[in-house]
């Protein structure tokens, strides 16, 4: 008697031929910002969620592959990793973030200049502006001059 | 798990600022409010471009007082939310809510808990939400099931009177659940068979999934309204398939091949359980695709049928592990039964037939006849 | 709408299987007993045993007769189509298999459910191609009883409800079953008290046809 996990049997037909339909469905979006950019600089970002579409794994790979690794690598840090890379076609991003427990949460493809993940939010950059400024305060106050920023805990 | 609580119930210095200003000062950027939003958006199966609007109104937003009552109930939906997985991106919804009153959870108790309730409700009137884990017993004036000298009943009519929503966590609060079963001692019901006036979402379960009960929260607070629900007031984005459809044990379903027992050939290839009683086909929920613990599994792929534990009743629907295609109550009996009438009635009718000839053919007295060779072998 | 399942699966199947086997054992039982006819003419001399003779009338209707092959072709042909296909979609689902296991105690092995579904597809056609043809064929036509429409009626149901939950198409699925469930239940009703009966009756009736033709000596 041998024990096969019950689980060996997910993902029956790998490839669906999703990745492939997918395709110009993204050209589309890129035309359209393309059209966008010329008339001057917008901001503007399509988003097509392949979690919310019914793609195996093998799927998404085959996907990538087509959509290939262009110039751009970004790691961000925030409540668990994301990845972020722009494709092999300038102007089509991958995002993906993960959980702490590096589950996917999130597996997105974006058309933009650059993701809204990536760009620094102007609130953010406002309070920046102050943290910025009590920190050059307490150094001219202070040799030793303590961290002005809150810790998460 | 201790920041967690810490966030929860830091209410009281903050209540004046937005989310956004209140999480930029704890070092939340708008970044993992971006992040946040956009896996409500994929959990929700919103457009991904909601992601954007969510967080900026996410951030807009005051903390949402929430009060979280505890009836009829084994604190197992707390326990789940609790224990949601990728804890960091999902416990920023407490950093969203402000649990003002929770029984399983808070550190206060007696007057002071109760005195929390009073102020919750009042500075927040008709803006709170209210989360409802349990049901509600009705015999006896609701004498089952009491605290601080205030039947269930009193407490639910009391808060939900000026409560902006309610949401019905788990499947007692949804539908009377485990404490309704077959006799139902108490009485025990649902909250939409009390409360009508207010907008009532059930998020049914035994437990409900963690992060469908976080997501449905999510969007109540980052859009401000309810979400789609179904004929069952459950959100449409976790209730809309059922799981047969999408289980990955259909193609089994498909081509006939059914495990049996659960150690035969079949349950070691992982074969379909709708043989062993499994409720996939009649039961709406997401455990099929966000699955549990993290999106490790989920009963069928451990190997056993889905219970029904979202939809209504599903306690007192004869046995787990009765295929649903078969009667669910005791049809020997039954059959048998039909059986012995339907002999005796016909042995009876023909002895009456019978005489009745005999009757006939002496008051006409005509003489039997020999039998005839061919007549007496059929029939 | 799963109140109407269980309502479906408990109560009604109860009741339904109830009268169903209450009536076919009143029939089946009441029909054996029946005292047998005197005849008062004597047999022909040298015919065939009755036995042999019973089994020669239920073979002999398998297929019609040769003078008439072509005009029946329609109905000897769509008729065996339908039959085995309700054969395969009554016996082969294995759903349908965990029912009767439940009420005789014992099952058997089933087929794909693909297969079963493509069965039930062509019994389908086949049932309603069979009432069409019965609506306008003139004789048959004249030949038709109420009896013949409800029988013929009751057994599609089942088969297009069935398809349907099967499909999931429409409704919700436990709706569809419910409905399916409960067209089942009607025409189990119905069985024992009309033509349906003929499922228990169709070889006796030969039979004993055939029977009654040898001792009067027909030949064929």
């Amino acid at each position: 008697m041998t024990n096969t996990p019950s689980s060996c049997h997910e993902n029956d037909v790998p490839l669906t031929g999703l990745s492939v339909a997918l395709l110009p469905e993204i050209l589309v979006h890129l035309q359209d910002l393309s059209e966008k950019l010329k008339k001057g600089p917008v901001f503007a970002q399509e988003i097509i969620s392949l979690r919310g579409l019914p793609m195996t794994r093998e799927d998404i790979e085959d996907l990538d592959k087509h959509l290939g690794r262009g110039e751009v690598n970004a790691k961000v840090e925030v409540a668990g990793n994301s990845d972020v890379w722009e494709t092999s076609y300038s102007g089509v991003w991958r995002v993906r973030h993960f959980g702490t427990d590096e589950r996917i949460l999130v597996d997105d493809i974006v058309i933009a200049v650059i993701p809204e993940i990536l760009m620094a939010h102007k609130d953010d950059i406002s309070a920046s502006v102050l943290r910025m400024n009590d920190a050059i305060l307490n150094l001219q106050n202070d040799e030793i001059a303590p961290n002005p920023t809150k810790s998460l805990d | 798990m201790a920041k967690l609580f810490k966030n929860m119930f830091a209410t009281s210095e903050s209540t004046a600022l937005t989310l956004g200003e209140e999480l930029a000062q704890k070092g939340v950027s708008r970044r993992q409010i971006l992040k946040f939003s956009s896996y409500v958006a994929a959990l929700m199966a919103l457009p991904a471009s909601y992601s954007t609007a969510i967080a900026e109104s996410l951030s807009k937003a005051k903390r949402q007082s929430v009060i979280w009552l505890s009836f009829q109930e084994c604190t197992g939906c707390t326990e789940s939310i609790t224990r949601s997985f990728s804890p960091s991106l999902e416990d920023l919804i407490f950093d969203f809510i402000s649990l003002d009153y929770s029984e399983a959870l808070m550190n206060v108790s007696g007057e002071a808990a109760e005195a929390a309730r009073k102020q919750a409700m009042e500075e927040n009137k008709g803006k709170y939400v209210v989360v409802v884990e349990g049901s509600i017993p009705l015999d006896k004036d609701g004498i089952y099931s009491a605290s601080g000298g205030h039947t269930n009943l009193d407490v639910l009519k009391e808060v939900a009177k000026d409560a902006m929503a309610i949401i019905s966590m788990g499947t007692c609060a949804s539908f009377g659940g485990i404490p309704a079963a077959f006799p139902n001692p108490t009485g025990a019901v649902g909250v939409h068979e009390i409360i009508k006036d207010k907008p009532i979402i059930n998020v049914p379960g035994c437990p409900p999934i963690p992060e469908v009960m976080t997501g449905t929260i999510a969007f109540l607070l980052s859009l401000g309204k309810i979400p789609e629900l179904d004929h069952l007031g459950r959100p449409k984005a976790f209730y809309g398939d059922n799981i047969h459809d999408r289980c990955y044990r259909r193609p089994f379903y498909e081509r006939g091949e059914f495990a049996n027992s659960f150690d035969d050939e079949g349950a070691r290839k992982g074969y379909c359980l709708f043989n062993l009683g499994c409720k996939g086909p009649v039961t709406y929920n997401a455990c099929a695709t966000i699955k549990w613990n993290g999106g490790v599994s989920f009963p069928i792929q451990s190997g056993h049928g889905c219970l029904g534990c979202s939809e209504p009743g599903f306690w007192d629907k004869g046995s787990f592990y009765s295929p649903l295609s078969t009667p669910t109550s005791g049809l020997g009996k039954a059959a048998l039964g039909a059986a012995a009438v339907g002999t005796a009635g016909a042995v009876v009718a023909s002895l009456v037939q019978r005489k009745r000839r005999e009757d006939i053919l002496k008051a006409a007295a005509v003489p039997k006849p020999a039998e005839t060779k061919m007549g007496a072998d059929d029939e | 709408m799963s109140d109407l399942l269980d309502f479906a699966r408990g109560p009604a199947l109860q009741v339904s299987v109830m009268i169903f086997i209450f009536g076919v054992l009143y029939r089946l039982i009441s029909l054996f007993l029946t005292p047998k006819n005197f005849i008062a003419s004597p047999a022909r001399e040298n015919v065939k045993g009755a036995f042999g003779a019973g089994v020669g009338e239920i073979m002999r209707r398998m297929v019609p007769d040769k003078e008439y092959l072509r005009k029946e072709m329609f109905a000897f042909l769509n008729g065996w189509a339908f039959h085995i296909g309700l054969a395969i979609t009554v016996f082969g689902l294995a759903g349908h298999i965990m029912f009767f296991k439940k009420i005789l105690g014992f099952g058997w092995w089933n087929l794909p459910s693909n297969f079963v579904m493509l069965a039930g597809v062509i019994t389908l056609f086949s049932l309603v191609a069979s009432l069409a043809h019965r609506l306008t064929d003139p004789v048959l036509h004249k030949l038709s009883t109420l009896d013949d429409y409800l029988s013929g009626g009751l057994t599609v149901l089942p088969v297009a409800t069935g398809l349907l939950a099967t499909m999931h198409l429409g409704l919700r699925y436990e709706t569809l079953i419910a409905i399916h469930i409960l067209s089942v239940c009607i025409f189990l009703i119905y069985f024992p008290f009309g033509k349906l009966m003929h499922a228990f009756l169709v070889f006796v009736t030969r039979a004993k046809t055939g029977v009654e033709m040898a001792r009067k000596g027909v030949k064929l």
